[in-house]
């Protein structure tokens, strides 16, 4: 009943009462202690800092219990939902994780202000929203990726005769996967250079072959809901990595790689092209990090053989807890570190923001850096075709029985079509097992 | 009216069976069950469905487990066999040295202070392809042209791993054969020498049956070890690519945590702990045997 005065009295404020609901946050919760799991990481401090500020503010106080990172983190939650021992209020959620976590995490709608829901980018919101429910809070850690590019391999004159000479049209940064893997090949001149690269395992590869896949028409998993890649698109998809493979166009240990490798690659001078997250920008840039600073450039992510950009992305996020005996002071927190003050400060650091607001903002704040404001409008249209994973609680099981068979492909051993349909019989089973299909 | 009386070895024995039964056999039950079960760490209710001997047959008819399982058994008899050989020799060479024997014995156990974790950090830098130290001294040596994708290559990853588990655990053999050999007695061997026996026949005659009881415990040690290898492993390759490097507990990490299936992973736990008991049966009887032989030849 109360959930339901709540909802109904943030209804009433979205329909006229104007930004009253705002201005009841953080609201006032004296003596109330709010147990919190957060991702750890130097880079997230800055935004940890402001939790004193909302204590000030409530009177509550916060006690974070945990804090590791993304992926010991999720084991620590699922181990907590496997023994019952959820005894703690706000937790660090991940679109990609989010469909796991149904059982742990509460609907937020009812106990943030609609008004303020509005105030984040649409795509964001649905991306953070699992069967209708909104899980979590998306905060300024939004990834979707662009394809950075060594500028002077596009200005040089001698490469670009002999490019057109070879494939017949110009040498310009690439809009399609076709234009990049040609590129990318071209580029290349192994062991000392390398066309482009990609993180070859776990989550890794199967979102990037998920982004081509989309890019080029197909589907993950069809309208039924069984999986589907192993279609024409995936197949094409999948060539596009086999392909770069076998010209050795990118570096042999690439099936080992995960982002910090791809990072490091390309701030190494070593690479051509790097399709990879926002988070790199400013230390690509930066000539205490990298070898290719000032000579870097960013375009939005390519076109599959659709026609089509596609973004395969993902946010971090905050949630309460269902058990939490303080749901109001723990959405208020949760509100707190997504606000407009708190994405700008994250912004700030080099990060996207899931605020429309703070977007405006952090261009603004971009004008006098062309640089930055080129990254910042790049991904902000790469943003526009972002979608996060498949909303299934076993997405990151089915990515485990896929990427092994997308790394055979790769490294020879199947064909595209043999490894795809392996892939796909198995991901069938895993929904099966879990009662989908 | 007095009630039954317990005894007081059993009382006094007490505190041991409860502690015993709470750290070891309770949870060594629950698991049990739990892999009859269609457990899955993030719906804690399916602990309560009971699915039978389906995730053991599940397992026993999955092809990719018996090829862990297979990978686990070269990896455990090669890098037993090459880490007794290593210790043995390790040791044979410091038990000569006239000087300096303390130091080179602490120097030797410098490999087991590193954390397991470390050592794959370490050896995956070494064999990476791109900056790694090995291909870049090949390139150097003009022994190869191109890199070599060490940690790709199924062989080439296998080896590596093997490499890594050997220059970490070797110093236990070494270690505990040296041992054995300092508490040789020496009328044996002068009575070898005096028969006129060569010094491969002093060796093989006289220490290597003396010292034999102390590698059999070394392998007893570290087939337990190797059989549960997962840190390096999951840190240098963790198990791929394509599953070329997998073995039985990167399978099983995955399956519990990565895919939450706790009940299949301990279904694959318990018939992989088969093989630590198969082997340590085995390596016990050796031992008892190895025992036997002394005590009839001295």
């Amino acid at each position: 009943m109360k959930r339901l005065m709540m909802f109904a009295s943030a209804a009433a404020l979205t329909a006229g009462i104007g930004s009253a609901g705002a201005a009841d946050l953080p609201g006032s919760f004296p003596g109330v202690t709010i147990d919190a799991k957060l991702i750890g990481g130097q880079q997230y401090e800055p935004l940890y800092a402001r939790i004193a500020e909302w204590e000030k503010l409530t009177g509550a106080k916060v006690n974070i219990v945990s804090k590791k990172n993304g992926f010991d983190l999720d084991k620590e939650l699922k181990s907590d939902i496997a023994a019952g021992a959820i005894s703690w209020c706000v937790g660090w959620n991940h679109t990609s994780f989010a469909p796991q976590y149904t059982s742990l995490y509460t609907d937020l709608t009812p106990l943030i202000p609609a008004d303020e829901i509005t105030k984040f980018v649409p795509a964001n919101i649905k991306a953070s929203t699992v069967g209708g429910q909104l899980t979590m809070l998306p905060r300024s850690q939004f990834d979707v990726s662009a394809l950075y590019y060594q500028k002077s391999n596009y200005t040089d004159d001698a490469k670009k005769t002999a490019f057109k000479a070879k494939y017949g049209y110009d040498l310009a940064p690439p809009k399609t996967f076709k234009e990049f893997g040609d590129q990318a090949i071209f580029f290349a001149n192994p062991p000392n250079f390398y066309g482009t690269q990609f993180v070859g395992k776990e989550e890794g590869i199967t979102g990037r072959f998920y982004e081509i896949l989309r890019a080029n028409g197909g589907e993950f998993i069809d309208a039924k809901g069984k999986p589907a890649f192993n279609s024409d698109a995936g197949v094409a998809a999948l060539d596009w990595f086999v392909n770069l493979y076998k010209a050795k166009a990118v570096p042999a240990g690439t099936t080992n790689y995960l982002w910090d490798d791809l990072g490091q690659g390309f701030a190494s001078g070593t690479i051509a092209l790097n399709l990879d997250w926002p988070g790199w920008a400013t230390f690509f840039n930066d000539p205490k990090s990298s070898k290719v600073s000032g000579n870097v450039g960013v375009v939005v992510q390519p076109m599959g053989t659709a026609g089509k950009h596609a973004g395969w992305s993902g946010s971090h996020g905050f949630s309460v807890t269902q058990a939490c005996a303080h749901k109001d002071a723990a959405a208020s927190l949760v509100w707190w570190l997504t606000n407009d003050d708190s994405q700008k400060i994250e912004a700030a650091n080099g990060s996207l923001p899931t605020r429309i607001a703070v977007w405006d903002w952090d261009i603004q704040q971009a004008a006098s850096d062309p640089y930055k404001k080129e990254v910042l409008t790049t991904f902000q249209e790469a943003g526009k075709y972002a979608f996060p994973v498949p909303p299934l609680a076993e997405w990151i099981e089915i990515s485990n029985v896929v990427y092994p068979e997308l790394q055979a492909a790769i490294l020879g051993d199947k064909t595209s079509k043999q490894a795809l349909d392996t892939a796909v019989d198995k991901a069938t089973k895993v929904l099966q097992d879990a009662g989908k299909l | 009216m007095k009630g039954p009386r317990i005894s007081t070895p059993l009382l006094l024995l007490m505190p041991a069976v409860l502690v015993l039964c709470a750290v070891v056999v309770l949870p060594l039950l629950l698991s049990l069950y739990s892999s009859f079960t269609a457990f899955r760490l993030t719906r804690p209710e399916s602990i309560w469905i009971w699915i039978s001997f389906r995730n053991y047959e599940n397992t026993l008819t999955d092809y990719v487990f018996w090829v862990a399982f297979g990978r686990t058994v070269l990896l455990l008899t090669l890098a037993l066999n090459l880490e007794m050989l290593f210790g043995l020799g390790l040791a044979l060479l410091i038990e000569k040295a006239s000087r300096g024997q303390r130091v080179l014995r602490t120097l030797l156990m410098f490999p087991m202070m590193f954390s397991p974790i470390l050592v794959g950090f370490q050896f995956k830098f070494m064999f990476n392809d791109n900056v790694g130290l090995i291909n870049n001294a090949l390139q150097s040596l003009g022994i190869t042209q191109t890199p070599i994708p060490w940690l790709i290559d199924g062989g080439l990853a296998f080896f590596a791993i093997l490499v890594a588990e050997i220059w970490s655990s070797t110093s236990v053999f070494a270690i505990l054969i040296l041992a054995g050999l300092l508490s040789m007695p020496r009328e044996p061997l002068e009575a070898a020498k005096v028969d006129g026996c060569t010094p491969w026949q002093s060796f093989r005659y006289v220490t290597w049956p003396f010292v034999m009881p102390f590698a059999y415990i070394a392998m007893t040690i570290r087939s337990l070890d190797v059989a549960r290898a997962y840190d390096i492993v999951k840190i240098m390759t963790d198990g791929g690519p394509a599953r070329r490097t997998e073995l039985l507990w990167t399978l099983i990490g995955r399956t519990a945590y990565g895919d939450s299936k706790m009940g299949l992973a301990n279904a694959m736990a318990y018939i992989s702990i088969v093989l630590s008991i198969v082997f340590t049966v085995y390596f016990y009887r050796k031992l008892a045997a190895a025992r036997t032989q002394i005590a009839a030849e001295w």
